[in-house]
């Protein structure tokens, strides 16, 4: 029997954190569920789940969905288009059954890229390889989360790139419903020896399709809604990352139409060490003003009352009631009192 | 322990994943939590629930989750430990998977539709001295959502001599009447040998009377000229049947797209001969006396991604100038079987083109109609077996993956 296989290749850079992927894992669950009921998407499907950030890996193998099993998405630091284009190329290379003399190989792979950031390497190479091998022969459709991502950049990987206005939960299962449906239908028409490729009808509150033509925002680096810091533990020296979302307040001199931009607390998340090795260490940091953010969180590791200690080698750790704290990035013991004024942190590219 | 270390160790269980892998509706399920990692020490697990009516439970002494699963769910199991004293919950994942089987509807034909034709349709004779089994079937993907079966065949004696015509077609599934096309087709090749004058045999029989096994070359081209001479003016006769079908009810011929499997067979003293057409991807295969090798008959319309079946409607197919080998004709003193199917059972069975060359595929199916099957269905192809029909009905309802397709299977043996 002919397999149609489906690849996510997942964003997990580190502004993905907190509720999108939250929203993102119950997602995918949901997807899996509505395709089991489905008696062609059950016995075609085969789902594997990818994910990206500074790095790429395989999460969840090619494999029946009567097989699948949630997992659990790990967080990275940068966003490397090429490595997780890399990766895909790798895995659609090691998997994908040809066509033989004694064997139908499987239906064209339908490929879902979910991204919400610029990347923050050069994709061109992997790109131009993206071209050469695979566009024919799979089906990918490119989903930017939010502004940020630049779409020049998709537009050259497919014509299929859609914007996914990701404000919401609500917006998210929508989402999730849409990309079921757009399987389920191509499940049904590989039975029917049609294309086998078929998106389901787009809702514009909630994804719209791109305009190829129409010029695209200039590249950034930065993701400018969310600041991510990276910060260690002292006690457990697991990593953990705070977030913070970008808010606009009124100036003082507001009656002129001015604002000021400030990030307000998100959350505080312990990430294991797979978010190194999910990261891009060679990136260099961006600096943010302390001033800028509202609110520290406790430490999501030990509990320790204050998460957002600076040490004189510039990483953050966590600090308690104890006089004298040692850095663990730099094991450097000092005493903190609460500093005044504003300092520069270094922060995540998200 | 310190107060961050106590924080850390309910973190981490917290964080900590139970994976319990999927169960299926109906399958025995048993899988014990492995609970030696050292966050685990100290932990007691007290209860589960959500459990209730699935046909499941847990067993707290030897840490198991046992049963046979009712219903099919997709559960968020809700663990409540006891930590140091503390409880604690924890959600954990657990699917029950449907019986894929058991997601198929059988939904009813619309009998008021004025091309209404039944689900199934089966049928046995007598052949010369070998019989013939036939059986069409409704597949699951038209029974799921109330389509009419699309599959087609007819067989019958042409005139006096002992000639039979069997034609096998496939409609195509987004033809709207595909249902009707396959059966005009059938009907229209099987009735057109019925109204041949008997004469019309007269230079091919001479031809097979004055031949020894096995024959010669030259005469070989001789046969299948002959075989085009008396075969293609009843392909253009489905044709043309077909396009006068498609006037007459204002439908396009298109509606109508169907495949053709025409076999016209004879017993002589010594031998037997068979001569073929096709258009579609209906293989007609037959097998040698001692079962070791098989000719493919007809040459199969497929390509790679599916949708590249030529079909009878199609007018270009008459006039392309490979139409000549659409036919095939054979002499041979024997045989064990001749089959003709539909892509229903081909896809399920065969899969490729190339295995239709490999006997040991053939040797296969043949055992899987004598019962070496899942569901011990058994067809006995022997003379004079009253129920033949009905066994192969039941053996075409074999389960394969990802093929749901009509199926029909023509068996001479
Ligand atoms: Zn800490
Ligand atoms: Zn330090």
């Amino acid at each position: 029997m002919r397999r149609l296989p489906i690849y996510f290749l997942i964003d997990i850079s580190e502004s993905m954190i907190g509720e999108p992927i939250q929203n993102v894992e119950e997602g995918l669950a949901n997807i899996i569920k509505a395709l089991k009921a489905d008696p062609y998407a059950i016995e075609t499907v085969w789902v594997s789940i990818l994910v990206f950030a500074g790095q790429a890996k395989t999460i969840v193998p090619l494999q029946e969905i009567a097989d699948f099993y949630p997992p659990r998405f790990p967080i990275g630091g940068g966003t490397s288009l090429s490595k997780g284009l890399g990766h895909l190329m790798y895995e659609l290379r090691s998997n994908i059954i040809k066509t033989t003399h004694e064997q139908k190989g499987d239906w064209k792979p339908i490929i879902f890229l979910l991204t919400d950031g610029v990347p923050t390497d050069d994709s061109r190479t992997a790109i131009q390889e993206w071209k050469q091998n695979w566009q024919k022969s799979t089906n990918l459709v490119a989903i930017s989360f939010g502004q940020e991502t630049d779409l020049s950049l998709l537009t050259e990987l497919t014509e299929n790139v859609l914007m996914f206005n990701n404000s919401d939960t609500a917006q998210y299962t929508a989402f999730f419903k849409w990309v079921t449906d757009s399987i389920k239908t191509s499940s049904v028409s590989v039975d029917n020896s049609a294309s086998g490729f078929e998106l389901a009808k787009l809702d514009d509150k909630v994804i719209s399709k791109i305009d190829l033509n129409k010029k695209t925002i200039p590249q950034e680096y930065i993701d400018p809604n969310y600041v991510v810091l990276a910060a260690k533990c002292q006690n457990t020296k697991r990593p953990y990352l705070m977030k913070y979302k970008k808010v606009l307040n009124d100036s003082p001199f507001s009656d002129l139409g001015l604002q000021t931009v400030a990030y307000r607390l998100n959350g505080a998340f312990q990430v294991d060490n797979s978010y190194y090795e999910l990261s891009d260490q060679s990136v260099n940091s961006f600096k943010i003003n302390s001033e800028e953010l509202i609110g520290a969180p406790t430490c999501p590791s030990c509990g320790n009352q204050y998460g957002l200690a600076i040490c004189s080698c510039g990483k953050i750790h966590c600090i308690g009631e104890e006089e004298y704290s040692t850095c663990p990035w730099c094991d450097t013991k000092a005493q903190y009192g609460t500093g005044g004024g504003g300092f520069d942190i270094n922060r995540t590219q998200g | 322990m310190e107060k961050w270390e106590i924080f850390q160790w309910k973190k981490s269980l917290e964080e900590k994943r139970i994976v319990l892998p999927n169960a299926t509706v109906g399958k025995s399920y048993r899988q014990e939590l492995d609970l030696s990692a050292a966050e685990w020490n100290e932990v007691i697990i007290s209860n589960i629930n959500g459990l209730e009516h699935t046909g499941l439970a847990y067993d707290t002494e030897s840490n198991t989750l046992t049963g046979i699963p009712l219903v099919s769910a997709d559960l968020k199991l809700v663990f409540n430990l006891i930590i140091a004293g503390e409880s604690m919950e924890k959600k954990v994942p657990f699917a029950i998977n449907p019986d894929p089987r058991s997601l198929w509807k059988t939904i009813d034909t619309d009998r008021d539709d004025p091309w209404w034709k039944p689900d199934e349709f089966l049928s046995q004779q007598a052949l010369g001295s070998k019989s013939l089994v036939a059986a069409s079937k409704r597949g699951r993907a038209h029974a799921n959502v109330g389509k009419f079966r699309e599959d087609h065949y007819a067989c019958a004696t042409a005139g006096k001599r002992g000639w039979h015509t069997i034609a096998v077609s496939d409609g195509a599934g987004s033809a709207d009447l595909s249902r009707l096309g396959s059966k005009i087709a059938c009907e229209a090749a099987v009735s057109y040998f019925r109204q041949l004058s008997d004469s019309a045999f007269d230079e091919l029989e001479t031809l097979v009377n004055g031949t020894t096994l096995p024959i010669a070359q030259p005469l070989e081209q001789k046969l299948q000229e002959l075989a085009v001479k008396l075969l293609s003016p009843a392909a253009l006769e489905v044709h043309g049947e077909l396009s006068r079908k498609a006037i007459s009810i204002d439908a396009s011929l298109a509606d109508l797209h169907a495949t053709l499997a025409l076999c016209l067979i004879k017993q002589f003293q010594n031998a037997w001969v068979i001569l073929t057409f096709s258009v579609g991807d209906c293989p007609i295969g037959l097998i040698s006396s001692n079962e070791e090798e098989v000719s493919v008959l007809n040459w199969l319309d497929t390509g790679e991604y599916g949708g590249a079946t030529r079909f009878l409607t199609m007018p270009e197919i008459l006039e392309q100038p490979d139409f000549h080998t659409r036919f095939s004709a054979r002499i041979v003193s024997d045989f064990s079987y001749l089959m003709m199917m539909s892509d229903g059972i081909y896809d399920a069975k065969f899969e490729t083109a190339f295995n239709l060359s490999q006997p040991k595929i053939w040797k296969q199916l043949i055992a899987d109609l004598k019962g070496e099957n899942p569901d011990g269905h058994q067809v006995d192809l022997v003379k004079e077996n009253p129920d033949v029909a009905t066994q192969l009905s039941s053996w075409m309802d074999f389960w394969s993956t990802g093929n749901h397709d009509d199926r029909t299977l023509v068996i001479i043996y």
